[in-house]
């Protein structure tokens, strides 16, 4: 039993790992659309001035 | 001893039996030592000083009942149906409490919706991979201390709601053991609360395993990256209706975490004060207050606690020097001006940790400013382990809980 819970602890972590990469994935995806957004925004904007 | 049946709370002293009257004296004695403690400020007084109170309050306020029996005017855990709780919600006055926000864990998810509310997540969302992997180190503690507690002899469901302890996450501990362990949920709880607050001494001492030229490197937090709100306030809904899909026995932490976050990042004013003031500060009273009451006699006269005890400080050692080992990969990794005390906030506590860490950096090195750094991992802390709870909960809890599931018993 002692055994067998040393490896849901480490099944728990393997999981815990690949979701906090997800979560760190999501943040640089969200970084990288609005990012995108306000460079697009940007050039909108000196687009009307010209 | 008639003149005595005046004064019931020391009468009920020479009814009970001598093990029972002399943890009652014990956990008097124990409720002064809290109160004392939070006043000179090295526990956290915010949880600290209500629930000493509540501790010496309930075991000096034993009386007698008209059947004989002897009980107090606080609170009965024990009421089970729908009758005896209508009754005791009538009689005593911390049960509306006890029922409506402890039995369902509500009472964690309010703390949760104020400290969403006043958390600061720049550091994260600009650091998202150093702060995260930190994290992810710094629950070495939650993970070990599992096979470690069955190996003491707890269950599975127990050993997983005291490995929660690691996370060094008061209201997810509360959470976690209320449903995964009741019976056991009050000295888990409060052991996480008392040992939360020896880490704030405890700490600086393990953190001297790094040499002091690493404790003195100084980190330029100009060269951390603006974060735009709105970048912030899609972080908290993509992020909650990710976590929410992946353990919806977790979601109303999760929920409740990140309701908070984005009410902040959507600049709701009314909200953030009302989140962040009463809200927060209400439950914790309460959560304390009420912990208090609850820790009567028959809390210690169960052989268990003194396991809690011992697994509590085992569950808080590894978590830090998971949190120090990862500072110290992440330093060799990246080659970066990087301190390795910054590990040590990862083991979450907001912001206790990150505290700790910027007054160990300060002792070595004046200009070392590493508490802008120390927020990344000490916020993405609370979410692995809010991530680890789902796992265990999903794990240990239902019908035929998964554990059981994968290795049969």
């Amino acid at each position: 039993m002692v055994l067998n819970s040393l490896l849901f602890a480490f099944i728990a972590y393997a999981i815990t790992m690949v979701i906090a990469l997800c979560v760190a994935t999501i943040i640089k995806g969200i970084a990288l659309v609005v990012q995108r957004g306000s460079k697009s925004a940007a050039a909108a904007a000196s687009k009307k001035e010209g | 001893m008639l003149i005595l049946q005046f004064f019931q709370g020391i009468y009920t002293f020479f009814l009970n039996e001598p093990a029972i009257a002399g943890g009652r004296v014990l956990l008097i004695a124990v409720g002064f030592l809290f109160i004392y403690l939070s006043y000179k400020r090295v526990l956290e007084p915010l949880i600290m000083l209500p629930l000493g109170i509540g501790m010496l309050a309930v075991n000096g306020g034993l009386m007698v009942f008209e059947a004989g029996q002897m009980g107090n005017l606080f609170l009965n855990p024990l009421a089970g149906n729908a009758e005896e709780i209508m009754y005791f919600l009538q009689i005593d006055f911390l049960q509306p409490i006890y029922t409506f926000t402890f039995s369902n864990g509500l009472i964690a998810c309010l703390v949760f919706m104020g400290i969403g509310a006043i958390t600061d997540i720049d550091i994260l969302l600009a650091k998202p991979f150093m702060s995260l992997f930190l994290a992810v180190c710094a629950e070495l503690g939650t993970i070990l201390t599992l096979p470690i507690a069955m190996a003491m002899g707890l269950l599975p469901n127990e050993a997983a709601a005291i490995a929660l302890v690691g996370g060094a996450d008061g209201p997810m501990v509360l959470y976690g053991s209320l449903m995964m362990a009741r019976d056991l949920f009050v000295p888990i709880t409060v052991v996480a609360y008392v040992y939360l607050g020896v880490c704030y001494a405890g700490y600086p001492f393990m953190a001297r395993i790094i040499p002091r030229r690493l404790r003195a490197v100084e980190m330029d937090w100009r060269t951390i990256p603006q974060v735009s709100p709105g970048a912030k306030f899609a972080f908290a809904v993509i992020t909650c209706s990710f976590l929410c899909l992946l353990f919806p026995v977790a979601a109303p932490l999760f929920a409740s975490f990140f309701v908070g976050l984005a009410i902040k990042e959507a600049g709701v004013l009314r909200f953030i004060e009302f989140l962040s003031g009463p809200l927060l500060y209400g439950s914790t009273f309460f959560l304390g207050f009420t912990l208090g009451a609850l820790l009567g006699v028959d809390i210690i006269l169960n052989p268990k606690v003194l396991i809690l005890l011992v697994l509590g400080v085992i569950a808080l050692t590894l978590s830090g020097l998971g949190g120090i080992a990862g500072g110290l990969i992440y330093r060799k990794v990246t080659k970066e001006p990087f301190n390795p005390l910054v590990g040590i906030a990862a083991v979450s506590c907001v912001p206790t940790t990150a505290k700790v860490a910027q007054k160990c950096a300060t002792q070595v090195n004046k200009k070392a400013m590493i508490l802008p750094f120390a927020m990344g991992p000490c916020v993405a802390g609370v979410i692995t382990t809010a991530i680890i709870t789902g796992v265990y909960i999903t794990g240990f809890v239902g019908e035929t809980p998964i554990f059981y599931r994968i290795f049969g018993g």
